[in-house]
């Protein structure tokens, strides 16, 4: 699976949106993407507070949008996104990772999902996340998930 | 030995966040021993779902559970099994409230 990395400085909203255009773009995603996942994140937003590590998001939508599977990894260039908390849809935290997935097929994305939470409890993963840019994050997650043949494509915006 | 338990994971799109919480759900109750079958649904489809058959759980990774779910199901907030913290407490409470209801 082909994997990106971005630095942004706009909002949830907007990153989403900027992030939907470029996998339409780019052949991964259909023309509905875009409204799917903004209204996905609004019903049931993707804000995760893990404990001991800084805040994700894993922002995902129905399989029926998407064309082909990839994930984004996202540093807001100067500061913090923010998302509401997938627990407690109410509170927004400052999300400083994003993980967009572009879930094409269930299945076998649980294996991806299941590998990349796991990564949680492991101290150089999350030294990575805390202070290394996305494409590190990217590069780490090529070495240390070798099972999903992940392959390294750059930056797709910022 | 018959299942024992009907346990409901729900999100959102029952694509990523349920299916996941689902997996590391049965792995625990397979280390306990405890027989359950476990089905991922999304969570604005629960109501019907619970109406058609009621599950003894409903574990929810997504936000709030619908209001309109019977008061005797168990509601668990299924985080843990998404981030991989705290996994065994969950599992744990979760079968002790199972057990008291029980006897």
């Amino acid at each position: 699976m082909e994997i990106y990395s971005a630095f942004s400085n706009t909002d949830r909203e907007g990153l989403l949106r900027e992030l939907s255009v470029t996998l339409e773009n780019k052949g991964f995603v259909k023309d509905t993407y875009q409204a799917s996942i903004l209204q996905r994140e609004k019903m049931h937003p993707t804000g995760l507070k893990v404990e001991n590590l800084i805040n994700i998001a894993i922002p995902h939508t129905d399989v029926e949008h998407v064309l082909k599977p990839t994930m984004v990894v996202i540093k807001h260039s100067s500061g913090s996104f923010k998302f509401f908390r997938m627990d407690d849809p109410q509170v927004q935290i400052p999300v400083e990772v994003v993980f967009l997935l572009v879930v094409k097929e269930s299945d076998g994305y649980v294996n991806f999902l299941a590998a990349l939470t796991n990564l949680f409890q492991d101290a150089e993963f999350i030294e990575l996340l805390e202070s290394q840019t996305p494409e590190a994050i990217c590069r780490g997650l090529v070495d240390k998930l070798k099972q999903f043949d992940l392959t390294y494509q750059g930056e797709l915006i910022g | 030995m018959a299942d024992k338990y009907l346990i409901y994971v729900a999100c959102g799109s029952a694509a990523a966040s349920a299916a996941l919480a689902r997996r590391r759900l049965i792995d625990e109750l397979d280390k306990r021993k405890i027989k359950a079958v476990v089905e991922v649904h999304r969570i604005l489809e629960l109501p019907g779902q619970v109406a058609n058959r009621k599950p003894d759980v409903v574990v929810v990774t997504a936000g709030q559970a619908p209001a309109a779910l019977p008061e005797d199901v168990l509601i668990v907030q299924g985080i843990p099994l998404m981030t991989g913290f705290g996994i065994d407490g969950l599992v744990d409470d979760m079968l002790k409230t199972l057990e008291e209801r029980e006897s």
